[in-house]
Order: C-alpha cells, then structure tokens, then sequence
C-alpha cells in the first residue's frame, strides 16, 4: 500500500508557507494516523568555514537555539489539541543535508516542505532547500504553496 | 485549502505508477478527481518522418491513458485524461493552472548522476514553477537501494 503514512517530516523556516506546510502536515497525520515532526536548521552554511571560529565567538548559539526552539513552540501551540503527535528538533547545519538526514532518524515517510510562491518573487530560504531535498530525500516530498488566487 | 483536482503527469514508467497509486489513495482519502497528463516530447526530425512517428506515440499513448484511467475509475474515482505536445515540465505547469489543479502528483527516477540530470529534473522543475502543490512521491523499493 503506498498510502502508509506514519511518520511526516516538516522542515520549516518560520515564513507563511513554511506555516501552510505544518497545517497540511498535521491535517494528513490525522488522517493516517501519524506522528509529526517538525525540524529547523539553523544554517550555518552561509558562515565561510574561515569565519567559523570567530563567529563561535561572536554569536552564542545556544541564545538562537533557544529562539527558535521558542519559535517551534509558538508555532506548533494552535495543533495541541488535534490529539497529534508532534516532536520539535532544532539543528545546525546545511539545511537540506539535515533535513535528509533527520528523515531517516525518523523513517519519515512523507516529508511536507513549504516552496517560496512564484507569485510572490520572493525565494525564501526553504524555496531553494525544497529542490534539494525533492533530490535527495529518502521518501516522498509534498512541497506546498499558498494557491495564486489567494495571493491577492 | 481542500484538495478537490489532481493532476497527474505520467511517462507510463514504474515510478509514474507509483505515484498514480499514491494519487488514487490520497483521492480517495480527500475525495478528490484525478487527471492524468502525458506529454509528447518533440523529437527533433523531418516533417514526414515526425508524422508517423507522432501518430503512432499518440495511439500508444492513447491506450496507457486510457487502461489507467479505467483504474481510476474502477477504484470509484472520478478520472480524465489529457495528451499535450511539448516539453513535459513547461506543459505540467501549464496545465496545472489551465486546469485549476490544486494538487500535481508525479514520480520521481531517483537517480543522480547523469541520468538524474536526464531524467529527475522533471519534478525539480514543476516543483520550482508549478501554481500549486506538489507531491513527488518515491518508490520505498528505491530508497531501500538507495
């Protein structure tokens, strides 16, 4: 049966598709009956590798940790009640590297990522990381997107 | 957002079906309608030659859409077909806002290299331009391999 669904991935970058992407995830998990998680990667991969022991230095990571372990919470808060489970894991690293690579942590079965709007002619980091992991994930990839009607 | 129209682009390859049978359980699932879309490439060469070329892709063509949507509708869905000319991932595209698909559901070959660059990049390029969702789906088999 290929409609086996028990555990959906949702990488997200905190920006409106990356919201619709989390909606859709857990409105499927209800109906298959499957755990959630929701990961976000700090991405460390935009500091040159030179920079990287200043940038240590300069920037306390554990604080953005924090923020955006505070930011998963904040965003995950409205689906409490759906009765899903849902597991938030925050990393760094090079997005789609870690986002592949947590899918098999997980055995994710589906992974839903949010793509940047081609409306909107606004890329968000999760746009160019969607074509990635469509590349190179392990299972099979739901990119989702507001319609172009709604863009108003 | 409900999900009421699905296209599906299909190459009638193993992982087409795959994502055909995956497109008919989450149908069923959202009760939604299927389309299925097959795109002929254009192969470059003379005109007369191309002529019988075409017609004898289009009537092959023909039947493959035709024995799934018999699937479809087997399986209680409501299920059409569409045959296009042209470069697959610009006509998916197309397509999917021409017929007011709220979802795209296509395989993908897996594969990288240069057979990736051949093949796979189908389903990065609906994904990058599509007006909708898209769900690329993946043969378990495959990442087994993989």
């Amino acid at each position: 049966m290929p409609m086996s669904l028990s555990s959906i991935l949702v990488p997200v970058d905190f920006s409106p598709n990356a919201s619709l992407a989390l909606e859709q995830a857990v409105d499927l998990a209800q109906k298959y009956g499957a755990k959630v998680t929701v990961v976000y990667v700090i991405p460390q991969a935009i500091f040159h590798p030179d920079w990287a022991v200043e940038m240590e230095d300069a920037i306390d990571l554990g604080d953005i940790v924090e923020e955006a372990h505070r930011a998963l919470t904040t965003m995950v808060a409205p689906y409490q009640q759906t009765g899903v489970s849902i597991t938030e894991k925050v990393l760094a690293g090079g997005p789609y590297v870690e986002i592949v690579r947590v899918a098999d942590q997980v055995s994710a079965d589906l992974i839903v990522i949010g793509a940047h709007g081609t409306s909107q002619r606004q890329p968000t980091l999760m746009g160019s990381v969607a074509e990635k992991v469509v590349r190179q994930a392990p299972c099979s990839v739901l990119t989702v997107r507001r319609a172009r009607q709604d863009a108003v | 957002m409900p999900t009421s129209h699905i296209l599906v682009p299909t190459d009638f390859s193993t992982h087409a079906d795959h994502a055909l049978d995956y497109a008919l359980a989450l149908a069923k699932e959202l009760r939604a309608r299927i389309t299925l879309l097959h795109v002929i490439y254009r192969p470059p060469m003379g005109e007369a030659s191309l002529l019988t070329y075409l017609a004898e892709v289009e009537a092959e063509a023909r039947q493959a859409l035709e024995r799934r949507v018999q699937r479809l509708r087997e399986a209680g869905l409501q299920g059409t077909y569409i045959m296009v000319h042209g470069v697959p991932w610009q006509e998916i595209v197309e397509t999917a806002g021409v017929q007011k698909a709220d979802l795209i559901v296509m395989g993908t070959h897996g594969r990288t290299g240069v057979l990736h660059a051949l093949l796979g990049s189908v389903a990065e390029k609906v994904v990058r331009h599509a007006p909708c969702p898209v769900l690329v789906t993946r043969a378990p088999a495959q990442s087994a391999a993989a």
